[in-house]
């Protein structure tokens, strides 16, 4: 980018290589070279192209591109400003760091030069995004002579005096959608002022809106438009996206205009290096057999650096972000201590003042080398890098094009090291370049119209403004049936041909536009009280259970306390030379209610809402380095709950029959199946392998019912997109399995080997010792010819639009039934208009069987003492008198099964290698039995014979069981 | 209970076109108490050394001028934030007699013509009269008069007795809610009145079910603020 900040252009990197080339013919000639570059593709440089606008720039514009450095337009900038000004909307789709906010920048300037009064909306997904633009904004307004216009951010973080300026006399407003969805537009009527006059609205990031969040921001689009237009105006769009495949297409589902793309990248470009590295193989076995990707990463990051390179490596998780940041330190310290303070690390956990400030030190120069989590994929421009380290595939081709683009600037040369993991679809990318480099870049997947989504921004909609009937078709096919539901919930109603918000609530504030539940566990200090970070509630047990270490830029925490209902995690400093890992896992509990159902092959898919509990009851110190679990220990937390969605195939009872009868472990091999499964689902949605898990069996499922889960509450549609695709996956999954060289199974197809004490390990994907012989059995029975793969739904309707409209609606009702929680002035309006059977309760399905038992003897104990006591008067009775309350400040010791702890559902064990032959029945103590054989069998589990007591207890119950009969 | 029992009023049609619910009543209907509010009110207007001429000064108007209008404002809405109103209580006061007219808006299509009314009602008037309205009920109008697309109202003189209450009150009592004040100034409290949080609710179950018992609690709950606005006034020190 010719155009960069002089603060930049200052700085000069002592001997920096110029040449990626001979960097790598060192990388490879030094000895610990063993062959990990597989692959190496060098991409050619491009000259940069030029172009002037239409018409001259005026005199303030000219001033503020020589501010800015700039001599020339490049062309896609100047394109984007033309089509500005003929009246067009705009979607700007150049590579990273080709100056796309300039694209915005210029036009914003011209329009407000042109009109005094007229604002502009400036959206950035994150909230950290737009505190970085904020000042280069605010210095082109000044450059470009717009003294007098106020511009700020308008964020949560922003105090209530500058909102109230900003909201009377501002002109450029930065702010992110969910600020606009939550603070502005509950209160629009306030910003009329600033929305009357409101020139151009710019959505930077676009790509970033895919999913459930593009699906909320598409709707909050139409809304924010509708608003618009009641106060009088109609904003110009202008999108800038990374480079995906359909970039026109995102931006008109966002923004419900047609848009013009300018996509022909201007900028120039140096040669750019591809590296594939992969990690040697350190075993001879098929599990864990390669190196470490994250020490790998650090070696290559340190000689990196220490060769002056400035350097980003992304990793995929915090801790391994931190870890490789710490292993890095520790080696510049041996070799280069100089460069130590030169290295940071950088993931979202941190608070805005330290990120600002990282920000800085990176772009000044001062930092060159930086480990981080995606969270700096995003265009936060951090200056001048040359390379990229990817600790593994990022799991989309545009994240790796995205990651890939914060190394490079101009005509220099750049490198890009994918450093594989041991997963399948990093050995696989290892061995198939191609699968990067000649495949079409995902597209963006907007589903606008999602019913789901729309209910809840009909409501909001209705609140700001009412819905008058010609409206409706803004929001898509299915908004007459989603009204229709909403009035019957009490949330809207109909008047004189327009729908009215009915409510007391504020429906902005129940409304999350990323499905992400906002209850976060914060991480304090207890020395200094300082916030360090957070977590999301559900994540929290696995990371910052009791005496957990946590790692926060490279300083080893242990956390002293866990208060889940408090949400806070304390935790003290401490200098250990081991971290840990959490042992336990989740899985699901039990299916809520089943939404779909199809045969797939031989068996049955599923596709509903499922409860999923998850357990961290142990933890293991592993010391640095070597990797050694050094010891383990347990740790006594509640189970979390978490409700989701899930799909399920269940494959037959003979099938299995069969498999069992080769000899092969059933339940290995549908472990297998889910764990391979998961792991090419990215192939077929744009997801990741984490956004899933897999399980076998629930409480009230078949046993061999195959899960695959959704990690968010409520699920973010991903399963059902799976369930919908079925056919096309599973002959992936069991070609995929039988092409695997491995013999036995591997991390690569049927799962990870199982850890001792753990039954599964969710982060790492690992499962049973899975068995690939099992899988394969099951698989090939299941899918046999692959004919009758795509059958229509079973269910009460047929596949006719009527049956789907029906289908959904039911699934409409149900998902408004589960969200509705208690309002402080909105209470529960019981009369739930389904015609479904209430959810079981989870309490219920908690309660072990023993625990039932005890709870029943306990009180058949106690009938009996007072009758007892009743007949004889008191006396005689010296052994068995009832109970007498202890004195005060004694507690009688509970009755609860030692280990147990609320919440933790007592289970059957499943051990390894052993098959479920048949389904224990449940016991159900609490039904009188209508034999008698049964009866006294059932007796003497509770009352041991030869006891008085007992026999009285049994005479006392068959009295009353005559009593009760002629009433039956 | 029918709305036509509940409530006793006529329909208004304001200057759009729309149509809204008009209540008036006067203080002797309320209670036979309320019958010489309007001579104490007149009594202490013509004392040039009261409290309240003093606090009339302070907002700009020569207290000592008869034939003043008073415009007495307090607003009921159907939700926090910035949801609907759907009740615009004004109380006026010529000099003479005291006269409460409520504007409802039976349903969520009459707030404009509420609102309209109100903003006639207010354009002959020389002093606006509220319990924290500089906060609250004013700019909320405003917002909602944008929302409705109503025009918006002029400036009026606005006296805002919950900042008189503390400039005078704030060292004996507790507090300045208009509860604690008539409780403690005025001593009594009210019977059968409905919470200020359960209103939002109880309206939108008026429009609903038509069952207007408790729209009515919310008519009577607004009266009273009104008239004990007039009261406080007449106690300013």
């Amino acid at each position: 980018m010719s155009n960069r900040d002089k603060s930049e252009a200052e700085y000069v990197a002592p001997d920096r290589p110029e040449d990626m080339r001979r960097l790598l013919d060192e990388l490879s000639a030094s000895a610990d070279y063993a062959g990990q570059m597989v692959h190496v593709r060098q991409v050619a440089s491009r000259e940069g192209r030029y172009a002037e606008p239409a018409t001259q720039l005026t005199p303030p514009l000219q001033k503020l591109l020589r501010e800015r450095g700039i001599e020339r337009l490049y062309s896609h900038q100047a394109e984007a400003l033309d089509a500005f000004r003929r009246g067009e909307d705009v979607v700007v789709a150049t590579g990273t760091a080709s100056g796309k906010s300039l694209c915005y920048v210029l036009p914003m300037a011209e329009a407000l030069l042109q009109d005094s009064e007229a604002t502009a909306l400036l959206l950035y997904p994150t909230k950290a995004l737009s505190q970085d633009q904020a000042a280069g904004v605010a210095h082109a307004l000044t450059a470009a002579g717009l003294d007098g216009v106020l511009s700020g951010v308008y964020d949560g973080d922003t105090p209530a005096t500058l909102r109230r300026k900003l909201r009377d006399g501002g002109s450029v407003l930065l702010s992110n959608p969910d600020m606009i969805h939550a603070a502005l537009m509950p209160q629009h009527p306030r910003w009329s002022r600033l929305l009357s006059r409101l020139r151009l609205v710019v959505l930077d990031e676009l790509h970033v809106y895919s999913g459930i969040f593009g699906a909320n921001m598409a709707n909050l689009m139409r809304r924010l438009m509708r608003v618009c237009a009641h106060h009088g105006s109609s904003p110009q769009i202008i999108a800038c996206s990374a480079t995906i495949a359909n970039p026109d297409e995102l931006g008109e589902k966002i923004t419900g205009r047609r848009m013009r793309l300018v996509s022909q990248d201007g900028s120039p470009r140096g040669r750019r290096f591809y590296v594939f590295w992969n990690p040697p193989r350190v075993r001879a076995t098929t599990r864990h057999s390669r190196r470490s990707a994250n020490v790998e990463a650090h070696e290559l990051m340190a000689f990196l650096v220490q060769h002056g390179v400035p350097t980003i490596t992304f990793s995929k998780a915090r801790m391994t972000a931190e870890m490789i940041y710490r292993y890095v330190c520790e080696k510049l310290a041996r070799q280069a201590p100089e460069l130590v303070s030169q290295v940071t690390p950088y993931r979202g956990g941190y608070l805005p003042s330290e990120r600002r400030q990282i920000e800085r030190r990176l772009f000044s120069g001062e930092l060159i080398g930086v480990s981080t989590t995606p969270a700096l994929e995003l265009g936060i421009d951090v200056g001048g890098l040359d390379a990229a380290i990817l600790v593994g595939y990022p799991g989309t081709l545009a994240s790796f094009f995205q990651q890939s683009g914060r190394a490079g600037r101009q005509e220099r040369d750049s490198l890009v090291l994918l450093v594989g993991l041991d997963t399948a679809i990093n050995q696989y990318i290892m061995s198939h370049p191609e699968y990067i480099f000649d495949r079409p870049l995902e597209q963006a997947v907007v589903d606008c119209n999602n019913p789901f989504v729309i209910t809840e921004h009909l409501r909001c909609a209705a609140h700001e403004l009412p819905l008058a009937d010609p409206e409706q078709r803004i929001f898509g096919p299915h908004t007459q049936m989603v009204l229709e539901i909403l009035q019957g919930n009490r949330k809207l109603t109909r008047i004189d041909g327009a729908w009215y918000h009915a409510a007391a609530e504020t429906p902005q504030h129940e409304v999350s536009l990323r499905d992400r539940s906002d209850a976060n566990v914060l991480i304090q200090d207890s020395d200094n009280s300082q916030v360090l970070g957070e977590v999301d509630k559900f994540d929290a047990p696995p990371l910052l259970h009791p005496q957990a270490i946590y790692i926060h830029r490279g300083d080893t925490y242990r956390v002293r306390e866990l208060d889940l209902d408090r949400r806070i995690a304390l935790v003290e400093r401490v200098d250990v030379d081991y971290y840990t890992q959490a042992l336990g896992g989740s899985d699901v509990h039990h299916i809520d209610h089943t939404l779909r159902e199809k045969p797939f092959g031989s068996g049955t898919a599923y596709w509903g809402e499922v409860t999923v509990y998850s357990r961290t009851y142990m933890y293991e110190r592993v010391h640095f380095y070597s990797l050694d679990a050094v010891s383990r220990h347990g740790v006594d937390l509640p189970t979390m709950q978490l409700e989701t969605m899930a799909l399920w195939i269940v494959a037959p009872e003979t099938l299995m029959e069969q498999v069992r009868r080769a000899g092969l472990d059933v339940h290995s091999g549908l472990r297998g199946i889910g764990y391979a499964t998961r792991m090419l689902l990215p192939m077929f949605i744009t997801c990741d392998t984490l956004d899933f898990s897999h399980t076998v069996g629930s409480a009230n499922s078949p046993w061999n019912a195959v899960f695959i889960y959704e990690r968010y509450p409520l699920g973010l549609g991903f399963t059902q997109r799976a369930y919908e695709l079925l056919h096309q996956i599973m002959p992936a999954v069991l070609e995929h399995i039988r092409l695997c060289p491995c013999e036995e199974g591997c991390p690569c197809c049927v799962g990870k080997p199982l850890r001792q004490y753990s039954t599964w390990n969710v982060e790492r994907g690992e499962a049973h010792i899975p068995s690939k012989a099992a899988a394969l059995m099951i698989m090939e029975g299941l899918l046999g010819d692959m004919t009758d793969l795509e059958m229509p739904e079973a269910s009460s309707f047929a596949d006719t639009e009527e049956g789907l409209r029906l289908r959904l609606e039911r699934a409409l009702r149900r998902r408004l039934e589960r969200h509705r929680e208690p309002q402080l002035f909105h209470p529960i309006q019981p009369e739930p208009r389904t015609e479904y059977p209430a959810p079981e309760n989870p309490a219920t399905l908690d309660q072990a069987d023993v625990a039932r038992r005890r709870h029943l003897r306990a009180d058949i104990e106690k009938q009996l003492r007072r009758h007892l006591v009743g007949k004889m008067g008191g006396t005689g009775l010296a052994a068995n008198a009832p109970r007498v309350k202890p004195p005060s400040g004694m507690k009688r010791r509970s009755n609860k099964p030692p280990g147990h702890f609320p919440g933790r559902p007592e289970r059957r064990s499943e051990k390894a290698g052993v098959d479920r032959i048949e389904k224990r029945p449940m016991e159900d103590v609490t039904q009188p039995n209508s034999s008698s054989t049964s009866d006294t069998h059932e007796s003497s589990d509770m009352i041991r014979h030869g006891d008085p007591l007992a026999a009285r207890a049994r005479k006392i119950r068959k009295r009353g069981r005559a009593d009760e009969a002629p009433d039956s | 209970m029918p709305f036509d029992e509940a409530v006793k009023g006529e329909e208004v049609t304001a200057p759009g076109g729309h149509r809204a619910y008009l209540i008036s009543t006067t203080p002797q209907q309320v209670d036979s108490s309320y019958s010489c509010l309007a001579d104490q009110l007149r009594g202490t207007l013509t004392l040039s050394q009261s409290g309240l001429c003093r606090a009339l000064e302070r907002v700009g108007l020569a207290a000592s001028e008869p034939g003043q209008k008073m415009l007495f404002m307090d607003l009921e809405t159907t939700g926090l934030g910035s949801s609907p109103l759907f009740l615009v209580g004004t109380m006026t006061w010529d000099g003479q007699s005291l006269l409460v007219q409520q504007y409802l808006a039976r349903d969520y299509t009459e707030e404009a013509a509420a609102i309209g009314l109100f903003a006639d009602r207010a354009a002959d008037c020389d002093l606006l009269v509220s319990f924290n309205g500089k906060a609250f009920d004013l700019p909320y109008l405003r917002m909602r008069a944008a929302a409705t697309r109503v025009p918006m109202l002029a400036e009026l003189p606005h006296l805002d007795l919950l900042h008189e209450s503390r400039r005078a009150w704030r060292t004996v009592l507790p507090n300045c809610r208009l509860e604690t004040l008539e409780q403690r100034l005025l001593g009594r409290t009210r019977d059968g009145d409905i919470p200020g949080r359960l209103i939002p609710e109880a309206y939108h179950e008026f429009v609903r079910t038509g069952n207007a018992a408790r729209l009515a609690t919310i008519v009577r709950h607004n009266l009273l603020d009104l008239l004990t606005m007039a009261e406080l006034m007449v106690r300013l020190p």
